[in-house]
């Protein structure tokens, strides 16, 4: 089973693959700079293509967002200005969990 | 101040459970949805890694809210994976929970599927300090300072 719905709550099996935040990227995108100048280490709560509001905890997000959409699909994105990959040294790369996006060459 | 110390064998394993945040569980009571039960993870420390991460069968059995995704770099090449809000709590020691902390569900190589999750600096840096003591192979977490510098609140 993967997504039940694209935008109920997530239940994903284990063998599912990522979750896509197409929509949700796009409008935290827009905002990114003025996120990161103003709001840096909170949370922005993303519903769909909706910056909905920036929050000190995600639990403060989540509750607000339960409270306007109910128990529904939404992104709660800790603001920082990172760009690069986060290296993680022990993963199955082979596992759906994972999305390639470049493979290393081998030498 | 609490801490966890341990004897090292092979690798640094600190024990825990996961479990939805305390928001989630609300949420979840108000909603009618039932609540999913804590689980018990033995987490391997990675110094290495950046970020902690959950096998996707205990995300799977937790149902914990969506933090988005996270570009990933290994030996073997860049990938995404989707990030998730839990709470960790470390029973057994006397560290303090952790309320909400963003971990990415990632499944380990097989060498490694006796542990549920890799703790990585993330975790570590909202502690004060991780000691490891070589010739006595031995490693302590502390999550607030010890001794003098503890009680002056640093």
């Amino acid at each position: 089973m993967k997504l039940t719905d694209a935008t109920a709550w997530p239940v994903l099996d284990p063998d599912a693959p990522p979750v896509d935040f197409t929509r949700e990227n796009a409008a935290y995108e827009k905002e990114r700079e003025r996120l990161i100048a103003e709001h840096r280490g909170k949370i922005a709560l993303i519903h769909e293509d909706e910056l909905v509001g920036i929050f000190p905890t995600a639990d403060e997000a989540l509750l607000e967002g339960y409270r306007r959409f109910g128990l529904v699909k939404m992104m709660l994105k800790q603001i920082d200005d990172s760009d690069s990959p986060e290296v993680i040294s022990h993963v199955d790369t082979q596992h759906p969990s994972f999305r390639k996006v470049e493979q290393r060459q081998s030498r | 101040m609490g801490k966890y110390s341990a004897t090292v064998a092979d690798h640094l394993i600190l024990p825990a459970r996961a479990l939805q945040t305390m928001g989630q569980q609300r949420l979840f009571d108000v909603a009618g949805q039932p609540i999913p039960t804590s689980v018990a993870v033995r987490f391997l420390i990675d110094t290495g890694s950046k970020r902690t991460t959950l096998i996707p069968g205990l995300i799977a059995h937790l149902r914990p809210a969506l933090a988005g995704d996270v570009r990933v770099e290994t030996s073997l090449g860049i990938g995404e994976t989707t990030l998730f809000w839990v709470r960790l709590e470390f029973p057994g020691t006397s560290l303090a929970p952790i309320p909400e902390v963003a971990v990415a569900r990632l499944s380990l190589p097989l060498s490694l599927s006796t542990f549920h999750g890799v703790l990585g600096r993330d975790m570590l840096r909202r502690w004060d300090s991780l000691h490891f003591e070589g010739r006595l192979g031995r490693f302590t977490v502390r999550d607030r300072p010890s001794g003098l510098l503890g009680w002056l609140g640093r």
